[in-house]
């Protein structure tokens, strides 16, 4: 692949300097047409009937501060070491089902039910970012490094369904084969390029409306409330599960956080509140041991969701 | 942009089959079958059962995983495998 003579050269890595750099980078949001949007809460998450924020997390960092000693768990005295275990559900389940999902914002998640090249099928979550695009994790798009032959790479199909309530599709389906996302994941594998998008035939993103999304520097993020909306595998099929958290932490391409999420909310976005509109700031793509974690929305992946918009 | 070729599959990849079937022992298609714990971050997405009630799922490491299977009728089993390079694992569901 010839390289662009007019790529700027750092010996930086790209994402540090982008957002070290860089003022806030952001595409706006879009409410769509039809129906009352719901108004976001005043602590930066949503208004779900049910949900209620955890009191470890709406502490503030003045008041909770974590102990930094690294103790062993006391089960080692007469147990050893445990296994490490990942989990995405993390101690209580503070996930809410949304039921109003024909309305803003929630009806700018979809649902996916994805075909692979071998045929077998899976279940992925989405988000409008535009008319006809919408943004998911790479690994909902692209399957890589799977050992199962004939089940590698770009998958055959996906159906989206925006909005979706259990067997309710408020704004239908549409079936999409035309997908994108990056050499990072496509060709490397690299979990932190795992964020892609479907195209749709329609432009029914007009009317669902879509999220902004952004590259925002550390500071911001690491006092933002992360919010995640999506289609997760363990509950009712096809229904919505929304919770929100506070940011755990971020590196140079990816974010954490403590939201509760499970198989199934891969591409989910992670977004936050800013003046009242949502925005991503990143794509969710992993569930992990104490937190869950997403590709975050840098410049070039900024650059690129803007692009795969037009 | 590039048009990526369609790629061989990784022998690195560490393998979870399995099946899921009902109590009396047919199969259960279009079951979800997701991991809920590992050794490492995983991705989250979930795998439906084929009509035969057969699944297999991917991960990169060796070692302990949690198995999560919800048939369409809401029943929820678990299970643990471990996975290491070599034979797949094997986790069999009976809902």
């Amino acid at each position: 692949m010839t390289r662009d003579p007019h790529t700027a050269a750092s010996n930086q890595p790209e994402e540090l300097s982008a957002i070290a750099a860089e003022q806030p980078l952001f595409r706006s949001p879009s409410e769509g047409v039809a129906g009352t949007p719901v108004p976001p809460g005043s602590d930066g998450l949503e208004n779900v009937e049910g949900y209620r924020r955890p009191e470890y997390d709406a502490l503030s960092a003045a008041v909770w501060t974590a102990p930094t000693a690294q103790l062993p768990d006391i089960g080692e005295a007469s147990f050893g070491p445990a296994h490490p275990v990942a989990e995405t559900v993390h101690l209580l389940d503070d996930r809410v089902q949304v039921t109003n999902t024909a309305i803003y914002p929630w009806r700018v998640h979809a649902s996916l039910l994805i075909t692979a090249a071998d045929n077998s099928r899976w279940i992925g979550t989405a988000w409008f970012i535009g008319q006809h695009t919408l943004a998911t994790a790479g690994h909902v798009v692209y399957i890589k490094n799977s050992g199962v032959p004939g089940r590698d790479g770009w998958v055959k199909s996906i159906q989206v369904m925006p909005g979706r309530n259990g067997t309710a599709l408020p704004y239908g389906s549409v079936t999409s084969t035309n997908f994108r996302s990056v050499l990072g994941w496509t060709e490397s594998g690299d979990e932190n390029y795992d964020y892609g998008a479907v195209v749709i035939p329609t432009e029914l993103g007009s009317t669902t409306g879509w999220f902004g999304f952004g590259a925002w520097p550390d500071a911001d993020l690491l006092k933002s409330v992360g919010n995640i909306s999506g289609y997760p595998g363990d509950k009712p099929s096809g229904t919505q599960w929304y919770d929100g958290r506070g940011i755990s932490s971020v590196n140079p391409l990816k974010v954490y956080y403590d939201i509760d999420t499970a198989g199934g909310q891969s591409g989910s976005a992670v977004y936050r509140m800013v003046n009242g509109g949502r925005y991503g700031i990143a794509v969710h793509a992993y569930g992990g041991a104490t937190v869950n974690s997403g590709t975050r929305i840098t410049r070039p992946v900024h650059d690129n969701l803007l692009a795969w918009t037009a | 942009m590039v048009k990526t070729p369609v790629p061989h599959s990784d022998e690195s990849a560490r393998l979870i089959t399995g099946m899921v079937r009902d109590v009396t022992g047919n199969p259960v298609p279009d079951a979800s079958v997701y991991l809920t714990g590992g050794p490492e971050p995983y991705p989250d997405i979930a795998v439906l059962s084929a009509a035969d009630g057969s699944f297999t799922l991917s991960v990169r490491a060796d070692g302990v995983y949690t198995v999560q299977c919800r048939t369409p009728d809401g029943s929820v089993s678990e299970t643990s495998v471990t996975a290491h390079g070599g034979r797949p694992a094997q986790a069999l569901f009976r809902v």
